[in-house]
C-alpha cells in the first residue's frame, strides 16, 4: 500500500488471513462470479459444475424463488413469473422497455411511475430485487467455495450504463447483502484479466458485444495505471437483438404476423438463440417450428443470420470509430483488441473487428468469462490481498451531466470521457422578487434538448432567504465518484443558509424504497439475516474504533486537545453502544463518529500530499513506477 | 428555473487544505511552459497514492479524503494540460481574470470572421479535403498564437498575453466546430 505511514496497525494485512474477494459479472443473459484461488484466478461453478449461472429468477407458488437453469425451465410453461434479462429494466422506466418493444416479454402495469416494476405472483417487483435475487445466489456460491461470508465484491457494469442504471445496480447488492467495494466497467475488468496491466505501455481497445448491450472502451497503460480514455456503445444493442430478428423471420416463416401469445414468442426466442449459437460452428442448421399446433421444419444458413445482423454490426463498428476518435489517438496505434461477451462468437464479429483493425484480435481467455475474471482480480486486489501490487484504474464519466435550463435545453456541467472522481460546481439565481424554492432537473446524455436526454433527478432547493430577484447565490456542487455515482448538494452561499436538498431520482429508488425493500427481504429470510446485520454492525463499528484509536496515539498533534478530547468521547460512546444488540443504534453511531473523525482525516491527508512529491525532482518520479 | 449564471471554483468550504496551486501540487514550476512529460509522471504518481481505490479497505473517511484529492488531481491536470486553460489559470494566479465582453482588435476580428465564413463555405460545398485544408491552417495558427502567447508570459507581458488568449480562445472554438462539423460527415 503506497500510504503506508496512514494505514492502521489494526488494518494490517495478516498473510495468514487473507480477506474473501470476489468479482461479479452481472449479465443481461448470463452472470458470474470469479475469486482468486491458491494465487489463481479462476470462476467458480455450482454444484453441478456450472459455471454460467442464467440470469433468470422464476417467482413460483408457495413463496419459491428459482434462479438460473432452474428457473429456465419455466420460462416457456409460465413466461410471466420468469424474469429474462432483467438487467434490461435497471434504472428504466416504463415508456424505455416500451421504446423497446419489450412490454409483451412482461407484465408491467401501466401505471407505474420512476423506475419500472414487473407483476408477479409474488407481487409487484422492481428490476433491483429481482437482480439482488441473482447477486444472493451467486454470493452463496462464493461463501460456500471460499469457506465464509465475503469481504467485499467488484461488479461490472457496461462501461455506457448511465447513473440511474449504475446506482440500480449498487442497490442491487446492498439488498444482496454484498459489499461492494467498486462498480468496474466490462471492457476494463476485460482488460485486466488479459494481463494488460502488467509491464505492458500501450493502447487497447475492448470490443464488448454482450446479450444486451455493446460497449466500446479505449484504454491506455503507462507506468501500471489503467487509464480509460474514452467509452461509448448502447445499452440497448446485443445478442438478443439478433434472437429477435431471427424470431421474427421465424414468424414469417411460418406465416404467422401481428400478435402472437407470450408463451410462443417465449419458445420462438428460444429456439431462435439455438439457431444462432449452432450457426457459429455450422454453416447451416436445421429447424423445426412447433409452437401451438404449427408445424414447420426447414433449414437456416449462417448466410441468412448475417443478412438479418449485419446491420447491428455495422452500427458497433460505428460506434468502434466514434470512440477511438473521441479518445483522440489514431487506429494505428492500437497495440491489442480484445473481445467480450458472447455474441462475439459469431465468426462475422471477429471478421468485422478484423477487417477494421487490420489486426487479430486477442480471443485466448472465453469471452463468457474474461469480465468476471478481471473483476475477481480488482477486487482481490481492492480488498487489501495485494498490498504491493500498484496497479490502477483510471475511469471516465461515460455520458455528459448536465441541467435544464430556460426553454427545454440542456445545459452540460461535466462533459463526458471525463476523468473520474470529478466536482464542479454551478451557481444560480432566483428569478422572481422573494422566491423561496428552486426546481434543478439533472440530465444525463450528449442530446441538447431535455427530451432527448435522460432525467436523472429532480431536485427542490427550499429555504432560500426571500430577496430580490437575482440577489441569492445558490451554488450547487455536483460531483461524480470513483465508481461513477453522481451526488448533488446546493447551498445559498450569500446567506449561508444549507438549502434542503429533496432528491427524487427519476428512475432509482429513494433511500425510504431501499430500508422498505431491506425490512421486507429480512423479515422473509430466517433470523439469520438479523443476527448477519448485527454482526456486520458491529465488525464496520469495531473497526472505526480500532483505526481512530490507532490514528490518536499516532496523530494526536494534528488536533486541538479540546477536538482531540471531543473524538475520543466520540469513540467511547460508540465502543459502548456497540455492546448493545441494537443494528440501528449502532449505525447511527458509527455513521455519527465516522463524519465527526472527516476533519482529523483530511489533515493527515494533507499532511501526506505534501509528503508525497517531497525528496523526489520531478525529473525521478517516473523511474519509480 | 433560472439560467445557469457562473462556474464557481467547487472548493471552498473543504477541511482539505487545497491552498497550493496546481502547478507546485504537479512539482512544476509556476510558468506558461511546462515539461509535459513531467506533468503526465507526476499525474499519475499522484494518482497512484490517492485516488480512492488505493484505500477500498480503509475506513470511509479516508476514502472521502482521497476522493475530494483525487478530484483535486484530475482537476488540476485537467488545468493544466491544455495550453489554453493554463493560460487562463497562470493568469488568475498572476491577479488577471479574463473579462466577460473583451473589446479586441478591428482587424482580428476581421480575421476571425473570414475564418468563420471560410468555414461556412466548406460546410456549403461539402468537401473533405478543403475541410481536411482547413483544420491544417487551423492547427498552424493555433501553434503560432500559442508561441506568441509563451513569449508574452517570459517576457511579463500579461496584458499581452491576455490579449493573445482572446484569441487563442476564438481558434480553439473553431477548431471544435470543425471537427463537430467532421463527425457529420463521417456519420460518427
Amino acid at each position: 500500500m503506497a500510504l503506508i505511514q496512514i494505514t492502521e496497525p489494526g488494518q494490517a494485512v495478516d498473510p495468514h488471513q487473507r480477506k474473501r474477494a470476489a468479482g461479479i459479472d452481472l449479465g443481461t443473459t448470463h452472470s458470474l462470479i470469479a475469486s482468486v484461488r491458491q494465487g489463481q484466478i479462476q470462476t467458480l461453478p455450482d454444484e453441478a459444475g456450472r459455471h454460467l449461472l442464467p440470469s433468470i429468477v422464476h417467482y413460483g407458488l408457495n413463496d419459491q424463488i428459482l434462479v438460473g437453469d432452474a428457473a429456465r425451465e419455466c420460462a416457456s410453461g409460465d413466461p410471466l413469473n420468469t424474469i429474462f434479462s432483467v438487467k434490461r429494466l435497471m434504472g428504466r422506466g416504463r415508456a424505455d422497455i416500451e421504446a423497446r418493444g419489450q412490454l409483451a416479454d412482461y407484465d408491467i402495469p401501466e401505471n407505474t411511475d420512476g423506475m419500472v416494476q414487473v407483476r408477479t405472483r409474488q407481487g409487484l417487483l422492481t428490476p433491483v430485487e429481482i437482480s439482488a435475487q441473482i447477486l444472493s445466489r451467486l454470493g452463496l456460491r462464493a461463501e460456500e467455495t471460499l469457506g465464509g461470508a465475503l469481504d467485499g465484491v467488484v461488479i461490472t457494469v457496461p462501461a455506457y450504463f448511465d447513473d440511474g442504471q449504475r446506482q440500480a445496480t449498487r442497490d442491487a447488492a446492498e439488498l444482496a447483502g454484498l459489499k461492494v467495494l467498486r462498480l468496474i466497467s466490462e471492457p476494463t475488468a476485460a482488460a485486466l484479466a488479459y494481463g494488460l496491466d502488467s509491464g505492458d505501455e500501450g493502447l487497447v481497445v475492448v470490443y464488448d458485444l454482450g446479450g444486451g448491450t455493446f460497449d466500446v472502451s479505449v484504454l491506455r497503460m503507462r507506468m501500471g495505471v489503467f487509464e480509460v480514455l474514452a467509452t461509448g456503445g448502447n445499452t440497448s444493442l446485443g445478442g438478443d437483438d439478433v434472437d429477435l430478428a431471427l424470431a421474427n423471420h421465424f414468424l414469417a416463416l411460418i406465416g404467422l404476423q401481428g400478435a402472437v401469445s407470450a408463451e410462443m414468442r417465449r419458445a420462438l426466442l428460444i429456439e431462435a438463440r439455438r439457431v444462432k449459437e449452432s450457426l457459429s460452428q455450422h454453416t447451416r442448421v436445421s429447424v423445426d417450428l412447433r409452437p401451438e399446433g404449427i408445424d414447420w421444419s426447414g433449414e437456416i444458413t449462417r448466410e441468412t443470420l448475417e443478412a438479418l445482423t449485419s446491420k447491428l454490426i455495422d452500427e458497433t463498428i460505428r460506434i468502434t470509430r466514434k470512440t477511438i476518435r473521441d479518445a483522440d489517438v489514431d487506429l494505428d496505434d492500437v497495440a491489442n483488441v480484445v473481445l467480450v461477451g458472447g455474441s462475439t462468437r459469431m465468426p462475422m464479429v471477429s471478421e468485422a473487428i478484423e477487417k477494421f483493425f487490420g489486426r487479430a484480435p486477442l480471443t485466448t481467455l472465453d469471452p463468457d468469462r474474461v469480465v468476471a475474471l478481471g473483476a475477481g482480480l480488482q477486487a482481490d486486489q481492492l480488498v487489501g490481498n495485494k498490498p504491493d501490487d500498484e496497479m490502477l484504474l483510471l475511469d471516465v464519466l461515460p455520458l455528459s451531466l448536465g441541467l435544464e435550463t430556460m426553454g427545454g435545453l440542456v445545459e452540460k456541467i461535466i462533459s463526458r470521457n471525463t476523468p473520474i472522481p470529478v466536482q464542479r460546481a454551478q451557481e444560480f439565481t432566483t428569478y422572481k422578487d422573494g422566491q423561496t424554492a428552486m426546481l434543478i432537473h439533472v440530465m444525463q446524455g450528449e442530446r441538447e434538448l431535455v427530451s432527448d436526454c435522460r432525467s436523472l433527478a429532480q431536485f427542490v432547493l427550499r429555504g432560500i432567504p426571500p430577496m430580490v430577484a437575482g440577489a441569492a447565490k445558490i451554488r450547487v456542487d455536483f460531483r461524480v465518484d470513483a465508481d461513477g455515482l453522481l451526488s448533488v448538494t446546493a447551498e445559498e452561499t450569500s446567506t449561508g443558509t444549507r438549502a434542503q436538498v429533496e432528491v427524487k431520482p427519476a428512475y432509482g429508488l429513494s433511500d425510504e424504497d431501499m430500508i422498505n425493500m431491506l425490512r421486507a427481504s429480512v423479515e422473509h429470510a430466517s433470523s439469520d439475516a438479523s443476527a448477519r446485520m448485527l454482526a456486520e454492525a458491529r465488525v464496520d463499528a469495531r473497526r472505526l474504533i480500532d483505526a481512530l484509536e490507532a490514528a490518536l496515539d499516532e496523530d494526536a498533534s494534528l488536533l486541538s486537545s479540546e477536538e482531540a478530547d471531543a473524538l475520543r468521547q466520540a469513540v467511547e460512546a460508540l465502543a459502548m453502544v456497540e455492546t448493545r444488540d441494537d443494528v440501528q443504534a449502532i449505525k447511527r453511531q458509527t455513521k455519527m463518529l465516522s463524519e465527526a473523525s472527516d476533519e482529523f482525516a483530511a489533515r493527515r491527508m494533507n499532511r501526506e500530499i505534501r509528503k508525497a512529491l517531497q525528496g523526489q525532482s520531478v525529473d525521478a518520479l517516473g523511474s519509480e513506477s | 428555473m433560472s439560467a445557469v449564471a457562473e462556474r464557481v471554483s467547487p472548493f471552498s468550504g473543504s477541511a482539505l487544505d487545497f491552498s497550493q496551486d496546481f502547478f507546485s501540487l504537479f512539482g512544476l514550476k509556476r510558468q506558461f511552459s511546462i515539461d509535459t512529460q513531467a506533468l503526465e509522471r507526476a499525474y499519475i504518481t499522484l494518482q497512484k497514492q490517492f485516488h480512492p481505490d488505493r484505500f477500498a479497505a480503509m475506513q470511509e473517511h479516508e476514502r472521502r479524503a482521497a476522493t475530494q484529492w483525487s478530484i483535486r488531481v484530475n482537476e488540476g491536470y485537467r488545468e493544466l494540460r491544455d495550453e489554453l486553460s493554463r493560460a487562463i489559470y497562470l493568469l488568475s494566479l498572476l491577479g488577471t481574470s479574463l473579462e466577460e465582453n473583451p473589446v479586441l482588435p478591428g482587424d482580428f476580428l476581421m480575421t476571425q470572421l473570414q475564418l468563420r465564413e471560410a468555414l461556412e463555405d466548406i460546410e456549403q460545398s461539402e468537401a473533405l479535403p478543403a475541410l481536411d485544408q482547413f483544420k491544417q491552417q487551423l492547427k498552424r495558427n493555433i501553434a503560432d498564437q500559442t508561441a506568441q502567447l509563451s513569449g508574452f508570459f517570459e517576457a511579463g507581458q500579461q496584458d499581452e498575453a491576455l490579449k493573445s488568449v482572446y484569441a487563442l480562445q476564438f481558434l480553439k472554438k473553431l477548431e471544435q466546430d470543425s471537427r463537430r462539423l467532421e463527425d457529420q460527415w463521417l456519420d460518427l
